[in-house]
């Protein structure tokens, strides 16, 4: 096992590279929400001279086709084209609160997950592009924070309460729960060709089940404070992608490191701590770079074989919920709390 | 119609939502609503997936828990109304705090403008910060128990501008039993005579307010007797404590008498019990001036050391650790000389506080191997020297005090320099990790100012400590001198000096504590003050209308003996010793340097280890649980003893002394007084009429007496 803290290490070039968007008015669009007003509201918001805030991005995901990109928010979908960030339309949703996204692996359907806080957690299953609701699942007693598909018609979900969800599209009622996690679930993947699920929550700690059978394989609890988001390296096309064997799944928790784990041996790999909580993460479309969105508002880009932050970029004054790299340009989608959505180029995070 | 309804709707003068603020609006709204309290989000672990700073210390991190993590959930900036923020205290949904907040409340319509403007914290640095709270009246008499009181709070900010925070503030009733305060309107109804406090919380600060009603409306009734002290009427302790009887109403007992002052004064200042030769010689002194003399006689007496000694070992908490015995004994000795010497107290605790090197030969060394650890060093010393408990600050800033995060891992950061071995010494690479930052902590005078690593901070801080002005170090010991010869603190628990735990007297705390720093730290010149006055001599018998008086001094609080007190003083009236490990016989208890040595007696009376602190709570210093009683009515302390074969009883017994000698001198060994004609009767009658043995009437005789109020208290 290699543990490398990055916070010591020294980047003389970092500095140089730290872009500030905040200025490139091509780059970046604050969304406006679309949700209709009633009469009512309008006199409300007149009486109480401002209107109602924008609501933060929670969630992002490309399209499979890499045309657009799609940012979860409350109770709406935006789909925005891609490189242009221009709004394409909109998806309505029941959801008061939307808080993760993701397509099934042929592209023909979106799950969008949230719910209602402390009541209810919901899965919308969308056909895409079209949009058209297919299935609604209702299970969770809080809302899912994350939402991942094993196969076309089976996808898993991590709540709030505490619980793990595996469900077919269609079906009412979820084919298994999965209870071992003492607070809520932040972060679901699959591994192991869908045989495998990695679940991060509150509780500090990430498991490891079988999707078979439900059972609790491992508990990884390097972690020191919950568990933020979870995310599976591609498999490498490069020089390096040989010896790829073991599925290895970066987590960003707010004990501000990132950890590189091979859960199917339980080995944490090598780790990076750094002076922001990182709250998002997504890697390279071929699995070489890391991109960590923090609560500082910038966006840090990680050397994987090193955990060396190569790079701090500049995105926001804000919080960042959501980051997502494009499938084949490398280029990232960042959204904030303040509801602005920014593109970054892959140029600008590795520093090329 | 509609339209003209909606223009007059758009044109009515509203406040601005973008002037609601998190830190200044919604904090004190949570606040007010008790979501900080430690019962509820302000646990140290939270509540219900949500923890808040206990009672708003910390907006910064509230504002992350509540507007930020986990995506923002907590807000609907869409619809607010639906924001988890909202509908939980109002109970719009299921809550495990209850209903918290009124829907239709200006608090619930506060937090709501702050969210459809969008739930932000503004950036402090340019607007005006909060700097004090000012609360109206700070100490009010009130004269009848109908007259209604209404307080207000003004919040004063850093331009200049104030704000009514009345609404915002939280009142609560130290006593809510005697004080009603109706939260919305901050209105006060006091409910029964007494001093009474109500704290008063709005952001980050607290302010007592003192109010008094008086018990019967009527002055002070000095007794004859009282009239007749000889002691000085214009002693400043009796100026400050009679004002306050007389402003409460409550009449003062008469004079305790030469006999009970006699045992009294020597207990406090000797832990002993006063002999027959001592008595004689007091009472055979000039009237004017036997209690002064006698005073003096006790201050300069080896046993004034030995009974002072043990009393600041257990503030110091000396107690052998496990292979240092040897530096446990160097520091007893120490201690012993600096009391011997008169040494002022202000040295001696720079010298602890600076000590370095070998501690088995070093002895005041062995401070730092008192307890272990940077942060327990600085909760020992705050709670020792300052007389402050800032041990609640180690997670989050102190509730009830000034004390933050930074004063606790600061002052702990000073200790992390020494490194406590058998060697004391000075080290580089001690660091304390301050939770807030992750990073190590400043070293820090609390309360005061951050200290560079190369400023000396431990030499700083000492200095910091025993200097004339420091707020706290004189404070705290004439407090706890006050309490061992009064029986209650000005201020307790004696640990625990703050702005919101006020002392009975504030002035006579403040001119004490001055007085003692006039007079060069000096310890027995302070005992001799107290001692000196009127309130120290009065008598522990109630009259009508101070019966219920445990905190104005109107008459005397008897004290439970101390445990090595009160072993000592068994032994004496028995004439029979009590063994202590392998101490020699004869050994007094008073005199043990380790806690520890084996005892069985005082371990059943209740002895300090004093791994912990020693203070005692005011509550215990009366009569003592239940538990010693069973000890003292059942157990071998007594019974076995009182049976033993070379005690008193048997050599009064050989003697052939007669049952009225042997009460009558029982009476003056134990209670230091004379026995009346009536207990004399009482006894006479009990050992004639019934039919047992002789010596077994008498063990029950010396049983009744040393189990009696009247003997195991300080009275």
């Amino acid at each position: 096992m290699s543990d490398l803290s990055c916070s010591s290490l020294s980047f003389p070039d970092m500095v140089d590279s730290i872009v500030s968007l905040s200025g490139r008015a091509a780059h970046f669009i604050r969304v406006r929400s679309s949700i209709p007003r009633c009469f009512f509201l309008l006199g409300f918001a007149l009486a109480n001279g401002v209107t109602a805030a924008e609501p933060p991005i929670t969630s992002l995901v490309f399209d499979p086709a890499g045309n657009s990109i799609l940012a979860g928010s409350q109770s709406s979908v935006m789909v925005h084209e891609w490189p242009s960030l221009r709004i394409k339309r909109t998806v309505s949703s029941s959801l008061v609160l939307i808080q993760s996204l993701a397509f099934s692996p042929d592209g023909q359907k979106l799950a969008v997950a949230g719910g209602t806080p402390a009541e209810t957690g919901v899965v919308e299953i969308r056909s895409w592009p079209t949009g058209d609701l297919l299935a609604v699942h209702e299970g969770h007693e809080d809302t899912v924070q994350s939402v991942a598909w094993i196969d076309d018609k089976t996808f898993v979900t991590g709540g709030l309460d505490h619980e793990i969800g595996i469900w077919n599209v269609g079906l009412q009622k979820p084919i298994r729960r999965l209870r071992g996690h003492s607070k809520g679930v932040t972060g679901i993947q699959v591994i192991a060709g869908g045989s495998l699920i990695v679940s991060g929550a509150l509780d500090q700690n990430i498991r490891v089940w079988k999707v078979e059978t439900g059972e609790l394989i491992r508990t990884l609890n390097n972690h020191t404070r919950a568990v933020n988001e979870l995310k599976t390296q591609p498999p490498g096309q490069g020089k390096n992608s040989g010896v790829r064997r073991l599925p290895i799944v970066a987590s960003v928790s707010n004990d501000r490191t990132v950890r590189l784990w091979q859960p199917t041996i339980g080995r944490l790999v090598r780790f990076c701590r750094i002076d922001a909580v990182p709250l998002a993460l997504t890697w390279g479309p071929e699995g070489e770079w890391l991109a960590v969105a923090c609560d500082d508002g910038n966006v840090r880009g990680i050397n994987p074989d090193t955990m060396e932050v190569a790079v701090k970029v500049s995105v926001s004054d804000a919080w960042l919920y959501a980051i997502a790299t494009h499938p084949t340009d490398g280029s990232l989608a960042v959204g904030s709390r303040q509801q602005r959505l920014q593109r970054l180029t892959e140029d600008e995070l590795v520093n090329k | 119609m509609f339209i003209w309804w909606m223009l007059f709707v758009a044109v009515l003068p509203v406040e601005s939502n973008a002037d609601v603020d998190f830190d200044h609006d919604v904090m004190p709204v949570l606040t007010k609503a008790g979501c900080n309290t430690g019962a509820c989000h302000g646990a140290a672990i939270g509540r219900g997936g949500l923890k808040l700073s206990l009672y708003g210390s910390d907006p910064v991190a509230d504002y992350r828990a509540i507007a930020l993590e986990l995506k923002g959930r907590r807000v609907n900036l869409l619809e607010p109304e639906q924001s988890l923020v909202l509908m939980k205290p109002t109970e719009a949904m299921e809550h495990g705090g209850g209903f918290r907040l009124d829907p239709e409340s200006e608090a619930a319509a506060r937090l709501r403008q702050w969210i459809q403007a969008g739930a932000e914290r503004h950036n402090l640095e340019l607007r005006p910060k909060f700097s004090r709270l000012e609360v109206s009246p700070s100490s009010v008499v009130i004269r009848h128990p109908d007259q209604r009181l209404n307080l207000k709070a003004i919040a004063h900010f850093s331009d200049g501008s104030v704000r009514n925070v009345t609404r915002q503030t939280v009142f609560i009733a130290e006593d809510p039993v005697a004080v009603e305060i109706d939260s919305k309107t901050a209105e006060v109804r006091v409910l029964r005579g007494g001093r009474h406090v109500v704290i008063a919380r709005y952001l980050s600060q607290v302010k007592p307010v003192e109010i008094i009603l008086p018990f019967r409306g009527s002055s002070v009734k000095v007794s004859t007797d009282e009239q007749k002290q000889v002691f000085d009427q214009k002693h400043f302790i009796d100026r400050a404590v009679n004002d306050l009887l007389a402003t409460l109403g409550i009449p003062i007992s008469g004079d305790a008498g030469d006999d009970v002052f006699l045992r009294r004064v020597t207990l406090n200042l000797t832990g002993r019990l006063p002999d027959a030769e001592m008595r004689q010689a007091f009472l055979a002194d000039d009237e004017s001036k036997r209690r002064i003399d006698l005073v003096d006689r006790l201050l300069n007496s080896d046993e004034f050391t030995e009974y002072w000694t043990l009393q600041l070992a257990k503030l110091l908490r000396i107690h052998a650790q496990p292979g240092n015995e040897i530096g446990t004994q160097r520091y007893h000795e120490w201690l012993q000389r600096q009391i011997a010497e008169n040494v002022g107290y202000d040295v001696i605790a720079k010298k602890i506080l600076t000590a370095k090197g070998d501690t088995h030969q070093v002895g005041p060394a062995n401070f730092y191997r008192t307890v272990s650890g940077a942060r327990e060093q600085a909760e020992f010393t705050s709670e020792l020297f300052m007389g402050t408990r800032l041990r609640c600050a180690n997670c989050h800033d102190h509730p009830l005090d000034q004390w933050t995060q930074d004063d606790y891992h600061g002052l702990a950061s000073v200790f992390a320099k020494i490194r406590s071995g058998q060697n004391v010494e000075a080290s580089d690479n001690g660091q304390v990790i301050h939770p807030k930052t992750g990073k190590n902590a400043r070293p820090r005078i609390p309360g005061v100012k951050f200290v560079d690593a190369s400023d000396q901070p431990l030499t700083t801080f000492a200095n910091w400590l025993v200097a004339d002005q420091n707020p706290y170090f004189a404070r705290a010991i004439v407090n706890r001198l006050w309490k061992s010869m009064m029986g209650r603190g000005l201020v307790e628990p004696a640990d625990d000096l703050r702005a919101t735990n006020p002392a009975t007297h504030p002035k006579l705390l403040k001119k004490l504590a001055d007085d003692f720093v006039e007079h060069g730290f000096d310890l027995r010149h302070t005992l001799r003050l107290i001692a000196a006055s009127s309130a120290y001599a009065r008598s522990s018998d109630s009259i009508s209308g101070n019966e219920s008086d445990v905190r104005y001094y109107s008459h005397r609080i008897g004290q439970l003996m101390e445990p090595e007190v009160l072993a000592d003083a068994i032994s004496d009236v028995l004439g029979i010793s009590e063994p202590y490990g392998d101490k020699p016989l004869g050994t007094r208890a008073v005199m043990l340097v380790n806690p520890q040595t084996e005892s069985a007696t005082l371990d059943a009376l209740g002895r300090c280890a004093r791994k912990d602190s020693c203070e005692v709570p005011v509550s215990l210093t009366g009569t003592g649980g239940l538990t010693l009683k069973l000890h003292l009515f059942n157990g071998p302390i007594l019974n076995q003893r009182i049976a033993g074969g070379n005690g008193r009883l048997s050599r009064l017994i050989a003697e052939g002394k007669t049952n009225e000698a042997i009460v009558e001198e029982y009476y003056r060994v134990a209670l230091s007084r004379p026995v009346t004609e009536i207990e004399q009767r009482f006894w006479s009658q009990q050992l004639k009429e019934t039919n047992g043995e002789r010596r077994s009437l008498l063990e029950d005789f010396v049983w009744s007496l040393l189990t009696c109020k009247e003997f195991v208290t300080n009275h």
